[in-house]
């Protein structure tokens, strides 16, 4: 593939055709009638929080699930790690004959956050990493030593460094050049691989995997959403976005879940003809003589555009909270309130871009399997599938698109809403506090709307 | 950005210039760079300059109903901008490509690729059986020239 950036999103062959006006006229409306509904609805006593606890699963199914079956994910999931960056490293260099790009950009970034959704958090299982710094201390603990981690982790970094660690990936996926380049693929997941198991073993496992794994944080948000959970060693099931009621106090969240967010708008804008179009222009003078400074200067421009679609969704965020504090006077910043009410809107972003290119680039992931370095190899015995990139239809998309971005924010309504009721103990006040997240929910919503319209 | 007008009269000129030389699906290099030099006579309305000199050909073998979608590569940039051409799912086309320079044209997704000599036309027809969004791009170096909208 080539050093342009124009296949945005990392590898992908067929883009999405924009939403037809008249679609996106219907998407809006829905969400505007969807929103008064839910203003008229308005429940007074939370219904969410309080039940984030569910009910336990029989304690044997918890320890299958967390004992036998997690250890043999680890198995698989370290012998697949192996396979992948071995692909990275050493296998063909065509991104569409090697088994990383599709792997990570794909069948990885895009099937975790749907997994975390349906069974919980699954990261804590499938993480190479975790699996690979869990066996190191069961050896070390079989040697009779001790696994300590060396520091204490501090506390006010709060999710920074994890925001800090999904920046990077989603700059390389959006911004870098070339992407899908497996060796280049192989020098990030090297590096990454070092940062992660370094974090581990300085701050621990788990408290790595909270403040600092960028995927670790994003799957765990994501698997909030849905209905199971583990809490002291049991795992259990609840009502889904239960998970999500509550304050988010860890400092960094707003700016985790902008990266998210922000992302994935940068990522729909920079197919927009409006971009692509900017980006021949800037690149264009260069093409022939300087191809080196073209490229640099386009990079620079994507990072530009990413940061500033970041900055745009933190920004709207503080703005709608500052005037919701303002409308009723609130003592504190409202900011931790509501971010876990930006959760689904970040997962249906993922699903309204990205469901296509899962269905049909996630396929090539078929014969790759059996060929993951392109040598000619049929291991498993799939080499020969060929994908069918006819297998949904693009009005499929489209209901998809719509329909996810309607179910979004309508649980990113009733999240801020049932924060609003726990906070204000004055009915008026929740109610009044919630005009600005209104606002806010219609905004990111219309706007995700917009751009998978745009041509 | 293309405006309708100048792709109206390109994709005029490229009707009334397969009537005249014929679209066979065979290779016929002779055939098709006159095609894409009579195609290109009418662009001094664009800003850009032209170094090709109008001189039609007209060679009557009428095959009218495959549409040309001609794309002249000036120092690795399309003519005219990043052309955008709608076509209906199952439509067949016939992509011409001259650049000055690269030596590829690469259709994503329908996976074609053509080797290009500098200055030489290259025809690839297509039929466009997929639906969707479809980058087609020139290989070193790399720029993308148009996205076929192909629709279901």
């Amino acid at each position: 593939m080539s050093g342009f950036r124009l296949v945005a999103h990392g590898i992908g062959q067929v883009q999405d055709l924009p939403i037809p006006a008249w679609l996106f006229y219907t998407g809006a409306v829905a969400v505007l009638l969807v929103s008064f509904l839910l203003l008229g609805l308005l429940w007074r006593r939370p219904l969410l929080a309080g039940h984030e606890l569910g009910r336990p699963l029989p304690a044997g199914l918890s320890q299958l699930f967390l004992g036998p079956v997690r250890i043999a994910l680890q198995t698989i999931s370290v012998v697949l790690f192996g396979i992948v960056l071995a692909a990275a490293l050493l296998g063909d260099t065509d991104p569409f004959s090697n088994l990383a790009p599709t792997w990570v950009y794909v069948v990885f970034w895009l099937g975790l956050p749907a997994l975390s959704v349906l069974l919980g958090n699954v990261w804590r299982a499938l993480s190479p990493w975790r699996a690979l710094a869990d066996a190191f201390v069961a050896l070390l603990e079989l040697g009779g030593r001790e696994a300590k981690p060396l520091a204490v982790y501090p506390e006010r970094l709060g999710r920074y460094p994890a925001a800090a660690t999904l920046l990077a990936f989603v700059a390389l996926e959006l911004v870098y050049a070339d992407p899908s380049s497996p060796r280049s693929l192989a020098f990030a997941i090297g590096l990454y691989t070092y940062l992660t198991l370094f974090g581990m073993a300085a701050f621990g496992r788990d408290s790595w995997e909270r403040h600092g794994e960028g995927f670790a944080v994003l799957f765990a948000f994501f698997a909030r959403i849905g209905p199971f959970f583990v809490k002291d060693g049991r795992a259990g099931v609840r009502w889904p976005l239960t998970g999500l009621a509550g304050a988010e106090r860890v400092p960094g969240s707003l700016a985790f879940v902008a990266v998210m967010l922000g992302s994935v708008l940068f990522d729909g804008y920079s197919r927009t003809t409006t971009w692509q179009d900017l980006a021949a222009r800037v690149e264009s003078p260069f093409i022939v003589d300087q191809p080196g400074l073209g490229e640099l200067l386009v990079t620079l421009l994507s990072l530009g555009g990413l940061l500033v679609a970041i900055a745009l969704v933190a920004g709207a965020y503080g703005a709608a909270c500052a005037a919701a504090r303002w409308t009723v006077n609130a003592p504190r910043s409202l900011v931790p309130e509501f971010v876990l009410s930006l959760v689904p809107i970040a997962f249906v972003y993922v699903v309204a871009h990205y469901f296509s290119l899962f269905v049909l680039q996630g396929q090539f992931a078929i014969p790759l399997l059996s060929d993951p370095l392109g040598r000619g190899w049929d291991l498993l015995g799939t080499a020969d599938f060929v994908p069918d990139l006819s297998v949904i239809s693009p009005t499929t998309t489209w209901y998809v698109q719509i329909g996810a971005l309607v179910a979004g924010h309508v649980a990113g309504l009733a999240i801020a809403h049932d924060r609003a009721v726990s906070v204000f103990p004055s009915r008026r006040d929740a109610t009044r506090s919630q005009i600005p997240m209104l606002g806010l929910m219609v905004l990111y919503t219309v706007g995700g709307l917009w751009v998978l319209s745009r041509g | 950005m293309i405006g309708v007008r100048q792709l109206m009269v390109i994709l005029a000129v490229a009707a009334l210039v397969g009537l005249a030389a014929g679209c066979g699906g065979d290779e016929a290099p002779p055939v098709a760079d006159d095609t894409v030099t009579a195609t290109t006579a009418p662009e001094p309305t664009t800003p850009e300059t032209t170094e090709s000199t109008p001189k039609p050909k007209p060679k009557p073998k009428p095959k009218p109903t495959t549409r040309q979608i001609v794309i002249v590569v000036d120092q690795g940039r399309p003519r005219g901008g990043i052309k955008r051409p709608t076509l209906e799912k199952g439509e067949e086309v016939v992509l011409i490509v001259r650049a000055d320079v690269g030596d590829e044209v690469h259709i994503h997704g329908y996976e074609r690729t053509k080797a290009l000599t500098p200055g030489r036309p290259a025809r690839i027809p297509l039929t466009a059986t997929l639906a969707g969004r479809f980058e087609v791009e020139l290989h070193h170096p790399d720029a993308l020239l148009a996205v076929l909208e192909i629709r279901p």
